[in-house]
């Protein structure tokens, strides 16, 4: 996989001193470097441009998050969510996914570290202190992709550490890359897991321009096994096409000869869900995908989502194939409703958010 | 505007060809030429120097055209100082034209083609879109812009209100011949906005999955007879098109509608009684409604329901 590189970076004059920003100052000699006081113009210049998501990918901002770090994850009340607290410390994505949300999701186009990560820490410290009884089940890689740009950040050597010493955290990264260089000697405690996103090869090369192979990535996840970290898996998007079953099916099949599914904590499914704004960007940006032609109706939260009965088909076939290799693998669905969790599992077992929060919740404790 | 000079020109001194500064798009003459011959022209065209025989319009256009087709030789016109850039000519022509009046959405897909010469994107969307009437956002921008480049006979349905204007760009994307045959489709079905809107993106859709053009479906044996059956009105012929492109589109989508429209029919619940599935099945509410006159039709209703609960079909929808 070809690391990310920007051909500019910008750095807001407030965390000109920050430890990021001298990580990724040193990481990126020779990248021509601009310290502004107030991003906006730079921000307006990007959008200005022909293709600003494009353009925006080349620009690298280092600025500050005057908000909070930790967020509830942005589940809608129709569909039932995992419960996950989001840890922004950046924004955007170099790896070019058509289908990928962001595209319609982040107002500013430029990639976005939030760099006063003191700030963050402080944050942390008072907010894990407030319940020590309850698991933070914490993710980053929800508005980026968690280790896309940590050859630059170091982003990872700072927050590992620092959860390997608390008790009541689950830190998930979650990623497509391969980019797991600094996380090899680094100590965890068990308190982090690595998870990859997969889909079939086909999908992946279609679809996920500059992200690594299936094959690269569970190179990675078995590096990572290897020095004692649990592992998740993505199927998220599910992407229905003609071989879709046959795609998924050599995805597991790879999956599962190189990975112990005793060391996987858990293994999500989601099918492919979109804005209805995205569907233009998609069109224009990437006019070769074809999977927004797909059979897709407005779900209860807005967004478009596959005919009920194609989802659970999709789901009903990954539960099957995924049992044949571990039956008691956890599985779970990403933002469903509870009827399609009956119809997938065959039981009424996760009535809401809560239900599933807590599942989640015990399977990444067992360390 | 610098210092103007009034002259009486050769109206074939004029350039009328040369529309660098004009904006005007779908017009007819017969008022103004009517008012030109009782009244004269009160407010001298604009022009501007191109050559030292020639001169381009600015402003006037129109008053021009009705000149050289009423046979005037000779006109007393305003001719702008030499000095003057070309953006600033170019503006000048526009804040006339929108001074007095609202232009099209074409004249306001011309204007910001050419303004692209001058100014970046970011500085149209925010400052010229305004102006223009339309909201400052990109995305507006992509849909106006197109229109100026659609063909003569699109252009003019957009101006006179048969087509709109995001369906008319939407056209773009599609091959000439294309084009063409939706266009057609389009004008003798007379939809409302949505529905154009409706019948381009299926059709984009289905080409684009299946890798074939319009053409391919459009000329299908299905559509044609129902474009030329002389049993349905408009309106029918209209929404038995779009059934014919959603059921393309939405085979699984349709086919469950049907299924479930079969399965209510057997039901025999009668008039009274109302029963809907969810939106688009995603939800998993349905919904029985009824009307009754009195204690015995209540009953009756009341034992019709009572008996869905038993019924295997209905049963296979709802619980899969
Ligand atoms: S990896 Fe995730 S965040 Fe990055 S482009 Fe793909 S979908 Fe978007």
């Amino acid at each position: 996989m070809v690391r990310y590189i920007p051909s500019k970076i910008i750095v807001d004059t407030k965390v000109r001193d920050s430890l990021l920003t001298h990580n990724i100052l040193n990481n990126l000699p020779g990248v021509p470097v601009e310290y502004v006081a107030d991003t906006s113009t730079a921000i307006d210049a990007i959008r200005g441009r022909k293709d600003p998501l494009y353009a925006g990918k080349k620009v690298l901002l280092l600025t500050e998050n005057r908000g909070r770090f930790l967020k509830p994850c942005p589940g809608t009340k129709e569909y039932i969510c995992c419960g996950y607290r989001i840890l922004n410390f950046a924004t955007n994505c170099n790896l070019e996914c058509s289908y990928c949300i962001l595209q319609s999701y982040l107002n500013n186009p430029a990639m976005v570290v939030y760099a006063n990560i003191e700030d963050m820490f402080a944050e942390l410290e008072d907010e894990l202190s407030q319940d020590s009884e309850s698991i933070y089940r914490i993710g980053t890689g929800e508005f980026t992709d968690s280790l896309a740009l940590d050859h630059l950040t170091g982003f990872a050597k700072l927050i590992l550490p620092y959860f390997a010493h608390k008790q009541n955290v689950i830190l998930e990264l979650k990623t497509k890359t391969d980019n797991i260089g600094n996380l090899i000697d680094l100590q965890h405690n068990g308190n982090t897991m690595v998870s990859w996103s997969l889909n079939t090869e086909e999908v992946a090369k279609r679809e996920e321009l500059f992200a690594p192979s299936i094959d690269d990535r569970i190179e990675a996840a078995f590096k990572c096994q290897n020095v004692g970290y649990r592992l998740g898996f993505h199927f998220d998007p599910l992407i229905y096409y003609p071989g879709w079953e046959e795609g998924y099916q050599r995805t597991l099949e790879r999956l599962f000869a190189r990975i112990d599914t005793r060391n996987v904590s858990w293994i999500s499914m989601g099918g492919l869900r979109f804005l209805p704004e995205l569907k233009p960007i998609i069109q224009k940006r990437f006019p070769q995908s074809k999977i927004i032609y797909e059979e897709f109706v407005p779900g209860m939260d807005g967004k478009m989502r596959y005919f009920k009965p194609i989802r659970i088909e999709m789901y009903s076939r990954m539960l099957e194939w995924i049992r044949d290799y571990d039956p008691k693998l956890c599985v779970y669905l990403c933002m469903e409703s509870r009827e399609v969790w009956k119809k997938v599992f065959k039981e009424d077992r996760v009535e809401n958010s809560e239900n599933l929060a807590k599942i989640l919740d015990d399977t990444g404790d067992k360390k | 505007m610098g210092n103007v000079e009034y002259k009486q020109l050769d109206i074939k001194s004029i350039d009328l060809t040369d529309t660098t500064f004009v904006i005007t798009y779908g017009f007819t003459l017969t008022q103004l030429k009517k008012s030109i011959e009782k009244i004269g022209i009160l407010n001298p065209p604009l022009v501007k120097k191109k050559s030292r025989e020639q001169y381009s319009i600015v402003c006037g256009y129109k008053r021009l055209l009705v000149c050289q087709d009423m046979g005037i030789e000779k006109l007393r016109c305003a001719i702008m100082g030499q000095g003057i850039e070309e953006k600033d000519t170019f503006l000048t022509g526009l804040f006339d034209n929108l001074s007095h009046r609202v232009l099209n959405p074409v004249e306001k897909s011309i204007t910001i083609s050419k303004l692209q010469k001058y100014y970046s994107g970011e500085v149209i969307v925010k400052k010229f879109l305004p102006l223009l009437g339309l909201n400052p956002h990109y995305s507006v921008l992509d849909r106006i812009k197109p229109l100026s480049g659609l063909d003569a006979k699109v252009k003019d349905a957009v101006v006179d209100g048969r087509i709109d204007e995001g369906a008319a760009a939407k056209l773009l994307n599609f091959s000439e011949k294309d084009r063409e045959l939706l266009f057609q489709l389009l004008s003798v079905l007379r939809f409302s906005k949505n529905k154009q809107n409706e019948i381009i993106d299926n059709s984009y859709d289905i080409a684009k999955r299946d890798g074939c053009s319009i053409s391919d479906f459009l000329n299908a044996k299905g559509l044609k007879e129902i474009l030329t059956d002389s049993d349905l009105n408009i309106p029918q012929k209209g929404n038995r098109v779009r059934y014919f492109l959603r059921k393309l589109r939405y085979p699984k989508i349709i086919k469950a509608e049907k299924d479930f429209m079969e399965v209510r029919r057997k039901l025999n619940l009668g008039d009274t009684i109302k029963l809907t599935s969810p939106p688009s099945f995603e939800g998993d509410r349905y919904c029985i409604e009824f009307q009754f006159e009195n204690m015995d039709d209540l009953e009756e209703n009341l034992k019709k329901i009572a008996s869905i609960k038993h019924n295997k079909e209905f049963k296979r929808i709802i619980e899969g």
